[in-house]
């Protein structure tokens, strides 16, 4: 299940990323070679960048990436720091649950303002963060769920 | 109520939380403490957090550098760089430094010159009777000019987050750089006059024009980049991306060292690289959104003032306090956190924010090559495999030539302003 989220975040990922690099080396030559500006680049190139952000942020939450200072906690008990770690994905899971629900209330508040140049909903860019926050969310139950089995097997 | 966030962020970072979690779930006790305002202003700041045309440059940057890393151009700077300095006294080490400095102009990341360039500076200078600890050292002093020589990824998110001009930034990084790099080979010089660390012969004008002609075309990537900024046809965003066209036509035509295959896996790297220090900044958002309604900013400001008005006395305690948690903490993390505290004090004082922002960015690169956190000495003990207490010893002679320049930087603001000032409308 994992592999395959994982595998379409890469995808969604790449894609916005390539979209924006595309968007923003069409407005230089658009300005310079076709000398026509192009006034929905800039808001076009910061959605795919918002997009891509927020994808690539779950696959480094995946991927463990995401910087973390880890000195104190290594210089615990096994047993202990098993259940710390158990407790610190716990909390990380209801902080993902709260934002995936307030972000789809801005979503749905946002729904009818417009972009002012693309003239698209303002909503999508917001809808990122429930996106990558559900998948971070997956990610997290299997890291719950590993730690878990982790913490009875040092007890048993 | 600022005291609790603090606590709780110290509590909940010190277990292992990925930091930008633990600024998120700070953001949203301290919102429920507030009781009047809606959750959903947590979302809403993260995303308004890290929607700045100014921030695409980050990944554009570290995407162009990775491109020319894969198309197998560090050796050639390399080569170059050997046959401009490697017969000074302590050649390979003066190598090590130059091509930094070069390496510097087309990456904004000291851990991307510390990675790239590092294995193929170390093989040589092993291979040429330096001891391991040494080159180590060297190697790791010289990855701390790549965020202060430009295009610099510290430089985009202090401009962004203060709404400062990037080209000024990027501009004002180039002095204080360049001085960096010269102590250093100063240093190496006498250490290797002390050590008879060896050099290269004269190179002769055939092998300099050879060298010359192999890395003619990644040279002339800084040269569009910044002629592009500096002279108002691009913005720096814009610039990064013709970066990146450029590098993928060097990298994917020229050398073929880069197929399309290749392309999604270097994306996503970049895309993950970038997200990291995004996701940080997206949720100091809400962060600083706290720190403003609870007007912490003014109350720190008018402490400061209090106590005194010297700029020059603030600015030391400035460069005290990032030292000591540029030293112990991820330096981009830092700049995020302490950015929004400290520019309001330091434009109360009177000090130009284009000086401050370098005065900054140079302490906190000093902080990544410093004990007992600088992560370049984590990457370097990975890839040297020399033992990472022995690289904290070996590096102290390196971070003095570079607290002198700090000094030199912070007290005379010429030496960040003149280039922006006269360069720059």
């Amino acid at each position: 299940m994992n592999r395959m989220s994982n595998s379409f975040l890469n995808w969604v990922t790449v894609i916005t990323a390539a979209a924006f690099l595309l968007v923003v080396l069409m407005t230089v030559v658009s300005r310079y070679l076709l000398k026509t500006p192009v006034l929905s680049s800039i808001e076009l190139s910061r959605l795919f960048f918002v997009w891509s952000c927020f994808t690539a942020a779950a696959l480094g939450y995946y991927r463990k990436s995401h910087i973390a200072i880890a000195l104190f906690i290594n210089k615990l008990p096994i047993t202990l720091s098993t259940a710390v770690t158990l407790v610190v994905h716990l909390l990380s899971l209801s902080f993902f649950i709260v934002i995936i629900y307030y972000s789809m209330v801005v979503v749905n508040t946002l729904w009818g303002t417009r972009l002012p140049i693309l003239g698209i909903s303002q909503s999508w860019f917001y809808l990122p963060v429930p996106f990558s926050f559900l998948f971070m969310s997956l990610y997290n139950i299997e890291f719950i769920q590993e730690t878990y089995f982790r913490l009875i097997k040092k007890q048993g | 109520m600022l005291l609790i966030l603090i606590i709780g962020f110290i509590v909940l970072a010190s277990v292992r939380m990925p930091i930008a979690l633990a600024l998120g779930i700070v953001s949203v006790i301290g919102l429920l403490i507030l009781g009047d305002l809606p959750l959903a202003a947590v979302p809403h700041k993260m995303v308004n957090g890290i929607d700045s045309y100014v921030f695409l440059a980050i990944p554009l940057f570290l995407l162009a550098g990775r491109l020319m890393n894969a198309g197998g151009i560090t050796d050639r700077i390399f080569k170059f760089a050997r046959s401009l300095v490697g017969s000074i006294s302590g050649g390979l080490a003066h190598a090590n430094v130059m091509a930094s400095v070069i390496f510097s102009w087309m990456s904004g990341s000291a851990v991307a010159a510390v990675g790239g360039l590092g294995e193929i500076e170390l093989k040589a200078m092993k291979e040429n009777g330096f001891d391991g600890p040494f080159a180590a050292s060297v190697t790791t002093a010289a990855s701390v000019l790549g965020p202060i020589i430009p295009p610099s990824i510290p430089f985009i998110i202090y401009a962004a987050m203060t709404e400062n001009s990037v080209g000024k930034l990027f501009l004002a990084g180039v002095v204080p750089g360049l001085l960096m790099a010269f102590s250093l080979m100063a240093l190496i010089y006498f250490m290797s006059k002390a050590r008879k660390y060896p050099r290269d012969r004269l190179p002769s004008f055939k092998q300099l024009l050879h060298a010359s002609k192999q890395a003619f075309l990644p040279l002339l990537m800084p040269i569009i980049m910044l002629g592009g900024i500096v002279s108002g046809i691009f913005t720096p965003t814009e610039a990064a991306a013709v970066a990146v066209a450029y590098a993928l036509l060097i990298s994917m035509w020229v050398y073929k060292s880069v197929t399309v295959k290749d392309l999604p896996g270097i994306f996503i790297e970049t895309m993950i690289t970038t997200a990291v220090v995004t996701f940080i900044i997206s949720m100091t958002s809400p962060f600083s959104f706290l720190l403003t309604i609870e007007e912490t900013g003014k109350a720190i400001t008018t402490s400061v003032i209090a106590i005194t008005e010297n700029k020059y006395l603030v600015l030391f305690l400035v460069n005290i306090l990032l030292l000591f948690f540029g030293a112990i903490m991820e330096a981009g993390v830092v700049l995020i956190l302490f950015t929004p505290i400290l520019y309001p004090l330091a434009i109360s004082l009177g000090i130009d924010p284009i000086h401050f922002g370098v005065v900054m960015v140079v302490n906190l690169m000093i902080g990544v090559a410093t004990p007992p956190m600088g992560v370049c000495l984590f990457v370097m003990s990975h890839i040297s495999g020399i033992r990472i207490e022995i690289l904290m010893r070996k590096i102290l002679p390196f971070l003095i030539p570079m607290l002198i320049i700090l000094f030199l930087v912070t007290y005379f603001p010429v030496l960040t302003t003149y280039l922006p000032d006269n360069w720059m409308k």
